[in-house]
């Protein structure tokens, strides 16, 4: 039997998808008791309207307090609460996709497990949400977990150009409540404080990011290779510059702690390296706080 | 300065070292490659400056590293060298030197000293731009010299090899010659390298070429007078042999070896006198000389002190008389007595069956065995063929002593056998008493187990007792023999099986067939048959150093007999020889290397005579050469690890590993390395509880009860360990005493791997001993209410233990157990306390043969067994003293048997002696 090289990638990706999948709905299940929306899609708690009641009606739904009032049975409707429409915004750029080793994960897999994850948890609660990143672009639906993860895990071949990318959030960004930029953000801020303000909506931005960006743990002769618009760089004693790295390393991150707070979006970081589960717990009880 | 010796054979390449700054500059132009990497962070890279220069240069201890390389890669090539002596050969005028290498059969044994020592001069020469005149004069023949320079010296220096011919037959004449016309009449600068023995034509030689020469320098060993030869003289007879020797060496050691040069047998030798030939005795019985192919001196290495066996006889052509109809139905190999007559003499010589018209033609020996196989008119053919040089033997048969054929045979029969020990018969059977002094016979001992049952008389006649080669013990004859015309007819007067007499059976049988084979050689008044007469061919020539080698193409052959005390040459060389019919002979040079050394003078000493340097130059090239790949392999993995293929810290303990595992090579240390503890020998165990008191008194107590076990039994124990339950292994100890730490408490937390332990430690029959030491609080006598007390206790703290292990259930102590008595008879079995029960766990006899794995009691024994180093103890007995004590260590030596002997003494051939002991 001959292969085709796209099958091999798309059996590939099945198995990818599987263990995502599966991956992603246990977690969610472990982590759902902690995630206390305050409105759940479905019966809202403000009147609408009394409505007679009818055959069938069950005695708990009538309100007996009105229906004291008059010769009539009533019940109280209330406002059907609608569902969220989220956003995950997730921009497959080479840093993020690249693998630093041959053993280490992309930091864009692992921001797929962290939507998939996500995705289970709205799900549940009868959340709608969609992926830019996909292409094209779900509407919002919250029974499309398998094609979206499917299809965010073909696309980091593809290479959206930044713009693109941002103008497809800014066309989906009206429709939705909630968006979740997730991505390594070494990017320019100013430009992405631009962005956040433009889209003037709750935004969650999930730095994913891998130990070795951290710690800097390199010695003696390197070359850096090619990332995305930044050129490749070669330094003879990495050592030398860790501290250098470092330090712009963590004004960066000071910079971006300050742009998210002061557009008022929430910022959570993730290190590759760590463990799901208790990112995710983390995440849910800031985003409670946060009152997402 | 000390830098005297050291010399460079090519000083110029050293000008090589004044590229080493250029080089300095490219390699520092030119920097590791570096490794490449993936990096999200590389946005932040982009705004660091990438400020240090330098760092895209070599660094510095990797640039000196790599002039290193270069630095020792040019010293090695200018090949220096350390002198070990001074220069023999100086810078003068003459052009060539002359190194005359005797290459006698004697130089074998130094022939390395030799070689290196003209490979020295050769070097010498060659650094003085000298070319070289190489001679050999022992295998010289004319025309053969020439002026060669280094590398053709050497090479030819390596063809050369010592030449097995007697040092008389040298051709100094004809080199000589050849060297003043080469030279053309020139005085040269000469070398002569003796090879420690010299004789008269050696001396003149010298003496010439010390005249003709500038100066001639001499090397002599100065173990010349440690020479020694081995050969047969012709009188000798098999278990004989010469030692030939002019040393001052007075013990030597002979090694017998068989065809695949294993060692079977040595004999030390030690020569009396000043007397040069020694006849030696080969005091190996006959089997083992049979056995023996090669005979060597064992401290001489040259082809004289090698004797290849049986270089007098011939191997012969035999046939054996047998219908062949007959031989097809006879299956029954032990009946036969072909079988026992083709086992003894195959291994010597060509056997083949047959009739007597196929075997008479090409045999020289005939054996006939059974009467049937010849017919009446073969008779007169037989008569024929020993008139005409055969050898006839006849073994007596049933049919013979019915008269079948009877006038075959040297001496008159008396028709009727006789036997011994038989329901008519009050004599026992006879020994084989006397082998005639003529009798091929002779030389070997008479066998003492050799018993006839039944022979065949001979009449008594005036020449019997000539014809008899061996009789029994009441005279009468068992081996006749008769010389008819060239040959001989011989007559076993018993079968060829072992039905008659146990001769047959008997690795004697052997030598007395072989002995008969070679009758006609010993006789020499007797000419040899034709086919000793013939041409032999050389099929194996002998090297230098004694041993066969196959011979070439070359054709070159000898006639048997060889003359009276021939020498071997090169057209006659030692080695082994066949005839046309396959028949071998064995030359061995041992004759010609005896003579050499029994004339062997001294050098005169007018001659400038020098010893053999035995230490080289020291050479440093290869040396370099060595270190210079070792940094370049560090370099290499420096680079490795620059490109990320190996990491460092993997490097590291791999180079680590490979000094550890060179430093301590496997000869001398590594196998005690991997020897796991304690497994040398047996060692008592203890377990460790962690209280350094308990501690302490358990290891002192177990190591007085192992002396006194040592010093009453045959237990031959090492030492006592102790274990901690759960690190340690338990298998290699048999007994293991566990003395708890907190009586009345349950502290038994096994992990799961301690508690698979000690079950696997039970159900391979380990013995483990639980000491609860809490007999003090029970202190009542009653016996019954003591063991109830001990019951529940014992179960309530015991109970979590079990729980972890698997243990048969437990009983208490039978009265009749084994462990009352596999050594001393015991009915109690006291500690520091005595009341105490013993309980032991129910074993099934199907398993460790009924050995109980675990025994549990309280009585503290090891507070009982346990004394300081001046003996006194180091707890009082409370109650019952010293005879309490003395009970405690005999406990303890029956526990230890127990362990080591298991249910030994349970078995019933013990119980005679117990009782007999009870009684007393």
């Amino acid at each position: 039997m001959i292969h085709h090289p796209l099958l091999n990638l798309a059996h590939s990706h099945a198995e990818q998808l599987k263990a995502i999948l599966s991956f992603a709905n246990s977690t969610a299940s472990t982590i759902m008791h902690g995630y206390h929306k305050k409105k759940q899609a479905g019966m809202g708690s403000d009147f609408w309207q009394f409505k007679g009641a009818i055959d069938h009606t069950q005695a708990s739904q009538i309100d007996w307090r009105q229906s004291a009032k008059t010769d009539t049975l009533y019940i109280k409707e209330h406002e059907l609460e609608s569902s969220r429409k989220i956003s995950f915004a997730l921009f497959s750029k080479q840093s993020m996709t690249r693998p630093h080793n041959k053993h280490s994960e992309t930091k864009y897999h692992r921001a797929i497990l962290i939507i998939a994850c996500l995705s289970f948890l709205f799900k549940n609660s009868q959340d709608l949400f969609t992926a830019i990143g996909s292409d094209p672009v779900f509407k919002h639906s919250n029974s499309h977990i398998e094609t979206l993860v499917s299809d965010l895990l073909q696309n980091q071949e593809n290479n959206f150009s930044e713009q693109e990318f941002y103008k497809k959030l800014f066309a989906l960004s009206d429709k939705s409540k909630i968006v979740f930029m997730i991505g390594d953000f070494f990017e320019d801020l100013d430009r992405l404080e631009k962005r956040l303000n433009q889209l003037g909506k709750k935004a969650v931005l999930i730095q994913t990011i891998h130990p070795e960006e951290l710690d800097f743990p390199f010695k003696g002769a390197v070359e850096f290779e090619t990332i995305d618009e930044h050129g490749a760089k070669e330094f003879l004693k990495t050592e030398k510059i860790r501290e250098s790295y470092l330090s712009l390393f963590d004004e960066h991150q000071e910079r971006l702690k300050t742009i998210t707070k002061r557009n008022k979006a929430l910022f959570v970081q993730h290190n590759t390296q760590d463990d799901l589960v208790p990112f995710l717990f983390e995440l849910i009880e800031r985003m409670n706080d946060y009152g997402v | 300065m000390g830098f005297e010796f050291l010399n460079f054979v090519n000083p110029l390449i050293l000008g090589a070292l004044i590229t080493l700054p250029l080089l300095w500059w490219l390699l520092r132009l030119t920097p590791p490659k570096a490794k490449r990497i993936v990096f999200g962070g590389a946005y932040f890279l982009a705004q660091i400056k990438s400020s240090e220069k330098t760092s895209k240069s070599i660094p510095l201890w990797l640039l000196i590293l790599r002039m290193m390389i270069i630095t020792l890669i040019i010293l090695s090539f200018a090949d220096p060298y350390f002198k070990n002596s001074d220069p023999l050969i100086q810078k003068d005028n003459q052009n060539e030197i002359a190194i005359i290498i005797d290459n006698s059969w004697a130089s074998a044994s130094n022939w390395n000293i030799i070689k290196n020592q003209a490979r020295s001069l050769i070097k010498d020469a060659s650094r003085e731009n000298k070319k070289i005149i190489l001679a050999t004069p022992h295998n010289y023949t004319e025309d053969n010299l020439s002026l060669l320079l280094e590398d053709t010296a050497l090479s030819t220096l390596e063809q050369f090899e010592p030449t097995l011919i007697s040092i008389k037959q040298a051709n100094y004449d004809t080199l000589l010659d050849d060297l003043s016309r080469l030279t053309e009449n020139k005085a040269l600068v000469s070398f002569y390298l003796n090879d420690g023995l010299s004789n008269k034509r050696e001396n003149a030689f010298l003496e010439t070429l010390s005249t003709n020469s500038l100066s001639l320098t001499i090397f002599d060993h100065n173990n010349v007078k440690d020479l020694a030869s081995l050969h047969r003289a012709s009188s000798q007879t098999s278990n004989e042999i010469t030692l030939t020797t002019n040393s001052d060496i007075k013990d030597f050691t002979l090694s017998y070896m068989d065809d695949q040069q294993q060692l079977l047998y040595t004999q030390k030798i030690q020569i009396k006198g000043e007397q040069a030939l020694n006849r030696i005795t080969l005091d190996a019985d006959s089997s083992l000389l049979r056995s023996t192919k090669l005979i060597s001196l064992t401290e001489q290495n040259h082809a004289g002190a090698k004797f290849w066996m049986r270089s007098n006889q011939i191997e012969k052509s035999i046939g054996l008389l047998q219908k062949k109809a007959k031989e097809k139905t006879d299956k029954l190999n032990y009946l036969n007595p072909y079988f026992y007559i083709e086992k003894a003499l195959s291994p010597y010589h060509k056997v083949t069956k047959g009739n007597l018209g196929a075997l008479s033609e090409k045999s020289q020996i005939l054996v006939l065995s059974d009467s049937t196989d010849i017919n009446e008119e073969d008779l007169s053919d037989i008569y024929k063929w020993i008139e005409n040089g055969g050898i006839f033997i006849r073994f007596a048969d049933e049919n013979l002593a019915s008269g079948l054929h009877s006038d075959l045979s040297p001496v008159t029969l008396r028709i009727t056998g006789r036997e011994f020990d038989t329901a008519f018969s009050w004599q026992d059977p006879q020994k084989i008493k006397l082998y005639k002094e003529n009798s091929p016979f002779a030389p070997y001992n008479i066998p003492s187990d050799i018993l006839v049952n039944k022979q065949i008389l001979a009449e008594p006649a005036l020449d019997l007792n000539q014809r008899t080669l061996a009789s029994l013990e009441d005279g009468t004859p068992i081996i006749t023999a008769e010389q008819r015309g060239l040959g001989w007819l011989v007559l076993f007067h018993v079968d060829a099986t072992p039905k008659w007499s146990t001769l047959p059976l008997s690795g004697h049988f052997i030598d007395q067939l072989n002995a008969l084979t070679q009758l006609s050689l010993k006789d020499s008044n007797v000419s040899d048959t034709d086919a000793d007469n013939t041409s032999y061919r050389l099929i194996q020539k002998l090297d230098f150093n004694g041993m066969l080698r196959p011979a070439g193409d070359a054709l070159v052959s000898i006639t048997l007999p060889l003359k009276q005390n021939q020498i071997t040459s090169l057209d006659e060389p030692a080695g082994l020889y066949e005839n046309d019919q396959g028949n071998l002979f064995n030359l061995n040079f041992g004759q010609t290397a005896s003579r050499d050394i029994r004339n062997s003078l001294n050098l005169e000493p007018s001659l400038n005579i020098r010893e053999y340097n035995k230490t080289k130059d020291f050479e440093f090239k290869y040396l370099l050469l060595l270190l210079a790949l070792f940094l370049f392999l560090l370099d290499w993995l420096y680079i490795l690890n620059l490109k990320g293929v190996l990491k460092m810290q993997n490097i590291l303990p791999t180079l680590l590993l490979g000094y550890v595992f060179i430093a301590f090579s496997p000869t001398t240390s590594f196998a005690q390395e991997i020897t796991p503890p304690n497994t040398n020998g047996i060692y008592l165990a203890y377990v460790q509880s962690g209280d350094p008191n308990i501690d302490s008194i358990a290891e002192n107590g177990l190591n007085n009860l192992m002396k006194e076990t040592v010093l009453r039994t045959s237990a031959d124990i090492k030492g006592v360990v102790g274990v901690n339950i759960e690190r340690d292994p338990l298998y290699p100890y048999p007994f293991i005493y566990w003395p708890l730490k907190n009586s009345g408490q349950a502290l038994f937390f096994l992990s799961q791997k301690a508690s698979d332990k000690l079950s696997a430690y039970f159900a391979s029959g380990g013995l483990l001993l639980i000491d609860t030491r809490d007999q003090y609080l029970f202190s009542s006598n009653a016996d019954d209410l003591q063991a109830l007390n001990y019951q529940n206790n014992a179960s309530n703290r015991l109970q979590t233990l079990f729980n972890y292990i698997d243990v048969p259930p437990m009983e208490k102590l039978p009265k009749n157990h084994v462990l009352g008595r596999t050594f001393y008879l015991l009915s109690s079995f006291p500690g520091l306390y005595k009341n105490g029960g013993l309980w032991i766990a129910r074993q099934n006899k199907s398993v460790n043969d009924g050995v109980t794995p675990l025994v549990i009691g309280s009585n503290d024994w090891m507070s009982a067994w346990a004394r300081h180093d001046n003996g006194s103890p180091v707890l009082e007995i409370p109650y019952g003293g010293e005879r309490q004590r003395e009970l405690s260590y005999r406990f303890g030596v029956n526990l230890i048997l127990y362990a080591l002997t298991g249910n030994y003494k349970e078995d019933q051939i013990h119980i005679p002696f117990i009782l007999e002991r009870l009684d007393n």
